[in-house]
């Protein structure tokens, strides 16, 4: 049995990612139960919880991973954002998914959400629902539009890509910034490439390769999600954290964006924490991140 | 004749993905006959369209092989700065970015996060 003390403390950004890290080596080096021990956190950001949920509803990973400590005020507010169950979209019909969605028009987050990982009329119903609730939390004009460039693009990827049939989605929103964590444990990025014919690829590359505009598709107008995700959030001000095999790109403010690489504890698809100052120029032009 | 498809009517608000541009425009053929000349693509009341979805959209139209004009209308000033450049990249081969991010390959969790400023 392997003990993970979760010790978030902070809403810095990515704050609590050393914690991944150590569930992730702990299920890729050893075969143990995993316990995940929240006594220590003493600030529970939903974007943080993310990656645990869905590591929790990979089929091989469900059995090897227990929550305990989640009581008290902890506990209360994980029911609340519906960690560690999430709601699952993928089996409500849109008008339930709807509904459960009215009950967060005055919250400051969007709860735990499950979403078809597929390129079906379903993904687009749920994630349409989830960006517009955070489109009517949001009174700065460009601020939407970002939020819903962002949601819809590396959500998109999911569908084009991660050949998975779930993905997650969490939001949670501060005075002048909006957190959003999205992952799925699909075929990740380098396999992506792999099963294009790209051959002398590791995970660092593939990554490199993402993040400057290369797509798996052969096709032009491709390759913007990502390249135009950093582009806009380098202007923005806020973080993008993208994690996919054994790399992760990560661009926060004022530090310069970089690939880190550590092959003893990947992420078998991909996951991206984003971090959107929503206190931006009221006429920026979100268009033209994308051009 | 002018045909007119009212996208919001059909679609909402938002417009997300690839495939719901495929969808849309599918039913757009659908409304095509003999005596059509002109089909308009009517944005209004649409409030947010997304890069993929653009692009798809202008792919299935510049695949359409008809005698039959479509043309977009009603677009926000938002979604028309989206269309614009969308559609110069969707007919032009991209220069991708130069930058290629520094690689830290490391074993040692400290190192790890260190590198990460996490």
């Amino acid at each position: 049995m392997t003990i993970v003390r979760i010790n978030t403390t902070t809403a810095a950004f990515a704050n609590g990612f050393g914690n991944v890290y150590d569930v992730l080596k702990a299920l890729n080096q050893t075969h143990d139960k995993i316990i995940l021990d929240f006594q220590s956190a003493t600030f529970l950001n939903p974007v943080s919880l993310l990656p645990y949920l869905a590591l929790k509803k990979q089929q091989n990973y469900s059995d090897r991973l227990e929550f305990v400590n989640l009581s008290g005020q902890a506990g209360s507010y994980c029911t609340t954002i519906r960690f560690p169950n999430s709601f699952n979209a993928i089996d409500s019909t849109i008008d339930q998914f709807d509904e459960f969605l009215r009950g967060f028009e005055v919250k400051n987050y969007i709860p735990m959400t499950t979403f078809p990982g597929n390129n079906s009329t379903q993904r687009d119903l749920v994630i349409t629902s989830v960006g517009s609730l955070l489109n009517r939390k949001l009174r700065n004009g460009p601020a939407r539009d970002a939020v819903a460039m962002l949601i819809s693009e590396l959500t998109d990827n999911i569908g084009d890509h991660a050949q998975t049939d779930k993905g997650f989605i969490v939001a949670q929103n501060f005075v002048d910034y909006l957190d959003i964590a999205i992952a799925d444990c699909g075929i990740g990025i380098l396999q992506s490439f792999i099963n294009a014919g790209v051959e002398g690829m590791d995970s660092a590359s593939a990554l490199n390769a993402a993040t400057r505009g290369e797509s798996t598709k052969d096709q032009v107008g491709r390759g913007f999600g990502i390249s135009g995700t950093i582009k806009m959030l380098s202007k923005l001000g806020g973080g993008f954290l993208l994690f996919s095999g054994s790399a992760v790109f990560i661009q926060s403010n004022n530090r310069p964006a970089k690939i880190v690489k550590d092959d003893s504890a990947p992420w078998n698809g991909c996951l991206a924490l984003i971090r959107v100052n929503t206190n931006i120029a009221s006429n920026l032009i979100i268009a033209n991140f994308y051009s | 004749m002018n045909l007119s498809f009212k996208v919001s009517a059909q679609f909402g608000k938002w417009l997300i993905s690839r495939k719901s541009a495929d969808l849309m425009f599918s039913q757009v053929k659908d409304l095509i006959d003999n005596s059509s000349r002109l089909v308009d693509i009517d944005f209004l009341g649409v409030s947010f369209v997304s890069r993929s979805f653009a692009d798809q959209l202008f792919k299935a139209i510049a695949s359409y092989e008809s005698d039959v004009s479509v043309r977009i209308v009603n677009p926000s000033r938002n979604i028309l700065n989206l269309l614009v450049a969308t559609k110069f990249n969707s007919t032009k081969n991209r220069q991708l970015d130069d930058k290629h991010y520094p690689v830290y390959t490391t074993n040692s969790k400290k190192e790890y996060l260190s590198r990460l400023g996490v």
